[in-house]
């Protein structure tokens, strides 16, 4: 593996570790200094090291490539508990995560041979689905979800500098693991508009 | 007032965004960043003149010892310097972490030398920097260029359905190898794929390597192109939605046109399954089933100096007990047996096996398979065309 594609690894298992080790240690309770000293420490969870592997190793061995829009979620998530600010609205992420799982439903179901069409294969090179993700990426900026725009901006920019060791544009874009988190997400984001609705018809 | 404000703000915002967005996107205008494949060619391979005879070798490469009670999963390829290397994994048993990636050379000089270890897992865990359990299925292949490619299956957690293929290459007639690098032919890790089909070459200088994938009851068979720096630059499907096939092996029979023939694992009769191409396997017609019987194992094909196709399979629904040549005049549509190269003994319990073969016409116009003996061997077999005539 070449060394930046190791490095985007690191940061991103770094910030899933603070992301998540900041909710588990309920470290928002604790002043800055301490919330800060504690995400930089945990800069140090993707170099441990245990039978010959680090703990960033068996992220990528188990579980494979984080995509950079995963990435840039968990950074934005540790940045969130770092300054206890809210930089995305519920709705912003609600439909983030709704299209998230959206895509991977069907970059999912079809690379599993059962029919001779797989939206994976596009991401090499495809014109129209270059084409069709920036129109996408057009319609949310003019629909002012800018988090969704943003993420397929930083995706394709990463893309472009080839970061990651796949040169599928899909793998920059949405993961497994993303794709889970974003349909339960999702699918809890819609059932609070429903029951709004419900409430206050 | 306020209104208009917000306005202005609302509308230099979102030509903030829009200029990310192009600036991101730009670059796809740029012919040296647009990752799209040009339509390319099959290279066929230049026919050798052999004028020395009938002739017909066979020797074992390896055979089991302490180290490695177990082989299989034979490769092999012609090096740039002429020799041949064959790689077959080995080990305690299939699947096991001691598993490793065994290769030997070969002259009709010098005959085999002692099998040295080309890949192990912890050596695989190091240079891809993840976590890998045990070894898989190797292919080897070298390009016009003499690069010598070598893929292999690992799996990190769980087994055959959960591998993954890497591949490394090397320059100097396989002395020495690149770091391994990681094959991404699936959105998500651990997608089941394996090798075991011989790659081949395409006029850009890609290489062609046929995988299968399977999750339990389907598998199913892709085409790979792999560019120069060992990445996955396109995937065609070769199954159409069809379960089944697995193991594919193409043959190139002109620039364009090629045939591809499957193992077989599903229902009865249990036939090999044959697909064709006409865009140099960018596209492939449904697999369907030939009248050649396939017990769930691997085939070798390959493609004659006069346009033939030579086949090794197991003569068999249901018994890898032995291993027969055969050869079609008509693209893999008919086949007529040649040889019996191996049987077992009738008498011998459990019954002995011939399996997962691999072959390659050399630049003298030879033919050499490598193949598995009831896993405790690795057998070679040469022979020319001259000797394939003599059988008529």
């Amino acid at each position: 593996m070449t060394a930046i594609p190791q490095l985007i690894e690191y940061i991103g298992t770094w910030l899933a570790a603070a992301a998540l080790l900041t909710f588990i240690f309920r470290i928002w309770k604790r002043t800055f200094s301490l919330r800060l000293a504690f995400t930089i420490i945990c800069g140090v969870v993707p170099f441990i090291r245990y039978g010959g592997e680090s703990v960033a190793g068996y992220v990528l061995g188990v579980y494979g490539s984080l995509s950079i829009v995963t990435i840039v979620l968990v950074g934005i998530k540790a940045a969130e508990n770092l300054t206890l600010e809210k930089y995305i609205t519920r709705d912003e992420r609600g439909i983030t995560y709704t299209l998230l799982a959206a895509a991977g439903l069907v970059l999912y179901s079809t690379s599993l041979g059962l029919t001779g069409f797989s939206a994976y294969r596009s991401g090499l090179g495809s014109p129209s689905f270059v084409v069709g993700l920036f129109g996408v990426a057009v319609l949310l900026t003019f629909l002012r979800l800018r988090l969704p725009a943003l993420l397929i901006a930083f995706a394709v920019a990463a893309f472009q500098l080839r970061l990651l060791e796949s040169v599928n544009l899909w793998d920059y874009l949405i993961d497994p693991l993303l794709f889970f988190f974003a349909l339960v997400l999702s699918v809890n984001y819609w059932i609070r508009q429903l029951v709004k609705l419900v409430r206050n018809p | 007032m306020i209104n208009n404000t917000f306005r202005k703000k609302s509308y230099v915002v979102r030509r903030f965004w829009l200029g990310i967005l192009l600036l991101a996107f730009l670059p796809f205008l740029s012919p040296w960043r647009w990752p799209l494949l040009p339509k390319t060619k099959f290279v066929l391979k230049p026919t050798a003149t052999d004028n020395t005879g009938s002739q017909f070798s066979k020797e074992d490469i390896a055979t089991a010892d302490s180290r490695s009670p177990m082989l299989h999963s034979p490769a092999i390829t012609q090096l740039a310097d002429g020799r041949t290397l064959a790689a077959w994994y080995g080990g305690s048993r299939e699947g096991a972490p001691d598993v490793e990636i065994y290769g030997s050379f070969w002259s009709p000089q010098e005959g085999w030398t002692t099998p040295i270890s080309l890949m192990s897992a912890a050596r695989a865990q190091d240079e891809l920097g993840r976590f890998i359990l045990k070894l898989g299925n190797p292919v080897l292949f070298t390009d016009r260029s003499g690069r010598t490619w070598l893929f292999f299956g690992t799996v990190s957690a769980g087994g055959w359905s959960t591998s993954d293929i890497q591949v490394t290459f090397s320059d100097d007639n396989a002395a020495s190898w690149v770091p391994s690098q990681h094959l991404t032919p699936a959105p998500y890790t651990h997608d089941g794929t394996l090798v075991k089909g011989e790659a081949f070459e395409y006029s850009d200088e890609t290489i062609g390597l046929p995988v299968y994938r399977g999750y339990g009851v389907h598998s199913f068979s892709e085409l790979l192109r792999i560019d120069r720096k060992g990445r996955v630059a396109a995937i065609y499907d070769m199954a159409d939605g069809t379960g089944g096939g697995l193991q594919p092996v193409v043959a190139p029979l002109s620039e364009k046109h090629g045939v591809a023939f499957q193992r077989y694992f599903g229902d009865a009769p249990h036939r090999m399954l044959r697909g064709e191409t006409n865009d140099a396997g960018a596209t492939w017609s449904a697999p369907s089933k030939t009248g050649v019987p396939n017990p769930d194992s691997a085939i070798a094909a390959l493609t004659l100096s006069d346009g033939r196709l030579l086949l090794a399979y197991n003569n068999s629904e249901d018994k890898r007990d032995n291993l027969t040549l055969a050869i079609s005049s008509d693209e893999g549509l008919t086949w007529k047996n040649i040889c019996v190269l191996e049987t077992a003994d009738e008498r011998a319990e459990p019954t002995i096996e011939f399996s997962y073969p691999q072959m390659i016409r050399d630049s003298g116009g030879s033919i050499q398979i490598v193949y598995t003996v009831n896993r405790n061997a690795i057998r070679h077999v040469v022979f020319n065309e001259a000797w394939i005539n003599s059988l008529k």
